[in-house]
């Protein structure tokens, strides 16, 4: 009886193990991606007067594009131009300020500055995986910034406009910039695998972040731009870095619009994702690293 | 002193010639930076035509003069950055790179023009001087005017530089680190597309005292546009001869205080 009960028991104990394991991994490795995001986010606090500058310089570039936009309209003289009105457009600026803080990514950097100074070698072998660092590095980076500056100019924005912001409307702007966020990242990520190859990389992440800025609606609002320019860059993931985002809270964009942004947006970032991935394994076969 | 002065110059002049031979060795790089660079240009012109597209621009200004203005801009900034890079002055100063040019036996501004300047700024002058010789083409310009447009301008992008160097030295003696300069140089870079008129009292004043960026587009875009004024000009080419001193003295005084990175 007793043997019977007990076999149960260890059994049952090791059904009960076999379940709890995989989640006790799972646990770890939460803990582990949060080390990670915890001392990304430290070294960020550290600069509390760069974090001061950023939200001085920010506010001011976009308070320049106010004063500029006010004497086009006054110029003009018409309420709206292509559809936006004046508010809208203070809004927009304001708002471009702070989506360059949700979706500054720098990993082209920190992959340079691994590759170069061959500190890629032990982040290759520690428990995280180097992309996951990548990531939870970008974010703890972002995080202060976001908290700090991002969301502050967010409600500048959106008071600016008199906009009342739906929780659906909320919804789909975080979608957006997640679905946003994964697009720079992908291309920020090929970019810094190219410091494999190139001595600097500085040259190819300018290159992108200047035709992120034209072709995302950072420089101007795509509606600006002539309609035939338009529908080619809608059929690129790049309104989704900023554009979209920022009309969907404003409320310029229609929901089937956005929809159609994000349904391009993914079958961009599907292939290329598999392009990169595909490519990080032949070039980490290349990488070789000083004193090993 | 004319000795000095002339080896200066010639040390900067074949300087330039092994800087150019070292960026050119890796082609695919150097092209990419020319690209990369003549964005600085691209960007001005895309704005602007997007702009006078679909508005009447801004007003006291015509399409070509404001591609002008945004070109004078370009120039001089690219300048500044061609022969001293501020940003790469504070990393210098920061990780030691400064200490072993700081022994050679030349003066400290041609020794930082030479390690510090940077060849990819060359694409954005060129870019701008072509984008201002296509607006010129639709403007009437007078070549007297002209010459004085030049005059200021180069008396402009000196105290534009002189004032980034004081910058940089400061930053080095008060902050220990660079974010600041290049988010300055990144919001004046975007504010000098558009005539500081546009910007109101206050910010044009502080463009025309504190931050001395517009005397190096501004001023003598309004010169060359709105004829020839002489207090416009005296004041300002004397205003920049003092801005430009006082701020090469600060730098002198400021990097009193530097210390070899390496101990």
């Amino acid at each position: 009886m007793c043997s019977q009960n007990c076999l149960s028991h260890t059994t049952g104990e090791k059904q009960i193990r076999k379940w709890i394991e995989p989640m006790r991994t799972q646990f770890r490795k939460l803990e582990e991606y949060y080390a990670v995001f915890l001392a990304s986010l430290k070294s960020s606090m550290h600069y509390k007067t760069d974090i001061a500058l950023s939200l001085i310089f920010r506010i001011s570039t976009a308070l320049l594009l106010i004063f500029v936009w006010t004497v086009i309209f006054a110029s003009s003289g018409a309420n709206s131009l292509n559809g936006l009105t004046l508010p809208f457009v203070y809004a927009y600026f304001f708002l471009v300020a702070a989506m360059s803080l949700f979706i500054s990514s720098e990993v082209h950097i920190t992959m340079q500055d691994d590759i170069r100074e061959g500190t890629i070698a032990s982040s290759l072998v520690r428990p995280v995986n180097y992309i996951t660092q990548l990531v939870l590095n970008s974010f703890g980076d972002m995080f202060i910034f976001i908290i700090f500056i991002g969301i502050p100019i967010l409600i500048i924005g959106l008071l600016l406009a008199h906009v009342s912001v739906s929780p659906t409307t909320a919804l789909l702007f975080v979608g957006e910039i997640i679905l946003g966020n994964i697009f720079l990242f992908i291309l920020m990520f090929l970019i810094g695998m190219a410091a494999i190859y190139f001595t600097h990389i500085w040259g190819l992440s300018w290159v992108a972040y200047a035709v992120i800025g034209l072709l995302g609606g950072a420089v101007l609002p795509l509606n600006f731009y002539p309609s035939a320019v338009q529908n080619i860059i809608f059929l690129t993931p790049m309104p989704m870095v900023f554009y979209t985002p920022i009309s969907t809270l404003l409320g310029t964009i229609s929901m089937q619009s956005a929809a159609n942004s994000m349904i391009v947006t993914l079958l961009w970032i599907i292939p290329f994702a598999a392009l990169v991935s595909y490519l990080w394994n032949r070039a980490r076969k290349n990488i070789t690293s000083a004193g090993g | 002193m004319f000795d000095q002065i002339k080896e200066n110059i010639m040390y900067l002049l074949i300087s330039q010639k092994y800087k150019w031979l070292s960026f050119l060795t890796y082609r695919l790089q150097a092209f990419v930076w020319i690209v990369a660079s003549s964005f600085n240009v691209i960007y001005p012109l895309v704005t602007i035509t997007v702009i006078y597209s679909i508005s009447s621009g801004i007003a006291g200004w015509s399409y070509y003069q404001l591609i002008f203005l945004a070109a004078t801009a370009s120039a001089a900034m690219g300048m500044a950055w061609y022969f001293a890079d501020a940003s790469n002055i504070i990393d210098g100063l920061l990780y030691g790179s400064a200490d072993k040019i700081f022994t050679r036996p030349y003066g400290l501004l041609t020794l930082l023009m030479v390690e510090y300047g940077d060849v990819i700024a060359a694409p954005t002058i060129i870019g701008a001087i072509a984008l201002m010789a296509f607006a010129a083409l639709h403007l009437q310009l007078s070549a007297q005017l002209l010459l004085y447009y030049l005059v200021l301008l180069s008396l402009g992008t000196i105290a534009y530089a002189m004032f980034l160097l004081m910058l940089t030295a400061l930053a080095y003696k008060y902050f220990r680190r660079g974010t600041f300069i290049w988010r300055m140089v990144n919001f004046i870079g975007e504010a000098s597309n558009y005539p500081i008129s546009a910007y109101g009292f206050v910010v044009a004043g502080l463009f025309s005292t504190v931050i001395p960026i517009g005397f190096a587009y501004y001023y003598p875009s309004v010169l060359l546009f709105g004829g020839f004024n002489a207090t416009l000009f005296y004041g300002s080419a004397v205003f920049c001869i003092a801005i430009s001193v006082a701020c090469y003295k600060a730098f002198y005084l400021l990097m009193r205080s530097y210390t070899s990175a390496k101990g």
